[in-house]
């Protein structure tokens, strides 16, 4: 790809040690701007563990994790937990996915939008009498004043999230069960619901953690679309780690194998596919002089 | 029939009271998951600082009772949920993340400590206050007999009421009540999402002890008597209420403590004051029994 790349995510010498299991050995990349960068590595590589050291679950032992975002860089493994996904804007999914269960679609996306909601609202007091007043018959006299003393900034806001995530909600189409309590969906669509309400914070790095995980395969091809459109459309940056490698090969600009805490190569999926080592990890030592004979990649 | 009907409604306005506080033990329990052992001295700080307020407003020369009553509500709120909030921050806060017991100590101390704090300020003595809202309403006159509901009691349940729909309102509605009920479903992918997990447990400390002092407040002026170890019986009442309509269910809460409320007052009015406790908590430990949940709690979902 000839094109400026911009990077969006430094990480140096990570290393995470759970007592005597170092889980991450000094991996050192970088993420580019609207790439998707792709993890991939044999189950317990440290893929998981990665995405939780990014996202404030665990201090790093070592290392230094850079966000450049458009004009400044934060240090990731010092922030506050809540702060990562409110001001650097790194968001994640789950493996094992983490909705709000008993929350409709809707309440699940404008959690999302807690943040500005909150501060205009005043810790929600004056938003509630706003709320309560825009809804009474008293709707024109009670507006002016409150639009005299700044309420209504809350009513708009709050339209604002509102249309926001319904956008989110119509992308992943969802939009007409919005009114449904979340654990109701099929394993599918909670899947795109998390990637929408993460999406919903206008994120400036996406963190997938197997997102194509227990899909059908046309449920993993419109995810494949969806994750192309959120790169081009929105300028998200995604991080993603599959297993799925229908997924990996065909969307991801760049692949970082990780094995055993170490990472062992790094490429564009052409790159990879022929990388001896990265075969050897996947099938084996013995594998390798086969594949090296027959002269063909890991493809599946 | 006459005389069921007040007692009922004395129920109901004592039910009342008992549901303000549980909402505030129900709250803390769905969210961090523990009971907050000092919520009942917290109600009791409530009543003492709608005492203070009302002896200090009455030195001041200000009678006009609804004025009165008004500044009195703001200012016990005021300082009660500073108290919640100031609770959390030194006793609970700094114990997140240990083990499950820790807080539960902590705050059993804090009850203690609370409970001492008050005594050695104001004294051991009882407190008291004249009744402020007199009068009566007759509701029903008939040859037979007839029903009267004291002002005191209308205004009891009518503030309960109008309470319980803003308070619903706020948790249904707003983005505090969704972020509340965000942290309480999967309080880690709150944090994931941006949503500042320790403010939003202070505030859920704010609101049950703004429900407490209006309880509290109620308590005054219902019975004209506070002193400093009120605050464990009507704890304990209150825990039970919420243990009744199933612990972290805000409905249930509410409907536990007027539960509780009524069935005191019944008891109390057809066989003994003396056992109106016994048959209180014989009816938690019934309930218990057959519904372990509590009357509206859901059992417990395994987080996936």
């Amino acid at each position: 790809m000839v094109q400026n790349l911009q990077p969006i995510l430094n990480v140096e010498h990570l290393t995470m040690r759970f007592g005597g299991l170092k889980a991450i050995d000094d991996v050192s990349f970088t993420a580019y701007q609207n790439h998707i960068t792709a993890i991939i590595g044999p189950n317990g590589a440290g893929k998981t563990t990665l995405f939780n050291c990014l996202t404030g679950f665990y201090k790093p032992t070592v290392g230094r994790l850079t966000l450049c975002s458009s004009n400044q860089s934060m240090l990731l493994e010092q922030m506050e937990g809540f702060k990562i996904a409110k001001d650097a804007k790194v968001v994640r999914t789950f493996q094992n996915i983490r909705l709000f269960p008993a929350m409709t679609l809707l309440e699940n996306m404008m959690v999302s939008q807690h943040d500005g909601l909150m501060r205009a609202a005043g810790y929600n007091l004056t938003g509630l009498l706003s709320r309560t007043a825009l809804g009474s018959e008293l709707k024109n006299g009670w507006r002016k004043i409150f639009s005299k003393i700044g309420l209504s900034y809350y009513a708009r806001l709050e339209k604002e999230a509102l249309d926001h995530c319904c956008f989110w909600l119509d992308q992943v189409g969802l939009l007409d069960r919005a009114d449904e309590i979340a654990s109701s969906l099929s394993y599918g669509a909670q899947r795109r619901l998390e990637i929408a309400r993460a999406m919903c914070t206008r994120p400036v790095l996406l963190c997938l953690d197997e997102p194509a995980a227990g899909l059908n395969p046309r449920e993993s091809s419109d995810l494949n679309v969806l994750l192309l459109k959120i790169r081009q459309e929105h300028k998200t940056s995604i991080l993603l780690i599959e297993h799925d490698m229908d997924v990996v090969m065909k969307i991801s600009d760049q692949l970082i194998v990780l094995n055993y805490g170490k990472k062992i190569a790094q490429g564009t999926p052409t790159e990879i596919r022929q990388n001896p080592q990265v075969i050897e990890a996947y099938l084996g030592h013995t594998a390798v002089q086969v594949e090296s004979n027959n002269n063909s990649g890991i493809h599946q | 029939m006459g005389y069921f009907l007040e007692q009922l409604i004395n129920g109901l306005s004592l039910g009342s009271i008992y549901g303000l506080i549980a909402i505030g033990y129900t709250m803390v329990y769905g969210i961090i998951g523990m009971v907050n052992f000092a919520h009942g001295e917290v109600f009791m700080i409530g009543a003492f600082h709608a005492v203070i307020a009302y002896l200090v407003l009455q030195a001041l020369g200000i009678t006009l009772l609804p004025v009165a009553l008004i500044i009195v509500l703001v200012v016990t709120i005021f300082l009660t949920s500073a108290y919640g909030w100031t609770i959390e921050k030194i006793a609970y806060r700094p114990l997140r993340g240990s083990f499950r017991l820790a807080p539960l100590i902590s705050a059993i101390g804090m009850s203690v400590l609370l409970q001492n704090y008050v005594q050695l300020l104001q004294e051991a003595r009882p407190k008291s206050v004249p009744s402020l809202i007199q009068g009566n309403i007759s509701l029903i006159e008939s040859e037979d007999f007839s029903v009267s509901i004291s002002y005191l009691r209308l205004f009891i349940i009518i503030a309960t009421v109008v309470l319980m729909v803003f308070f619903t309102m706020l948790i249904t509605k707003t983005a505090l009540g969704r972020s509340q009920r965000a942290c309480e479903q999967d309080m880690k992918m709150a944090t994931l999402l941006g949503i500042n997990v320790d403010r939003v447990i202070s505030l859920t400390f704010v609101i049950g002890a703004s429900l407490a002092a209006v309880a509290g407040l109620m308590f005054m002026l219902f019975y004209g008597v506070v002193d400093f170890y009120m605050g464990f019986i009507a704890g304990v009442k209150a825990f039970s209420a919420a243990v009744l309509g199933g612990i972290g269910s805000l409905p249930g809460a509410m409907l536990g403590g007027i539960l509780l409320g009524v069935i005191e007052s019944l008891f109390s009015a057809y066989f003994s004051v003396e056992y109106k406790d016994l048959a209180a908590f014989s009816v938690l430990v019934l309930v218990l029994i057959f519904r372990p949940t509590g009357l509206l709690g859901k059992p417990e979902v395994e987080k996936v």
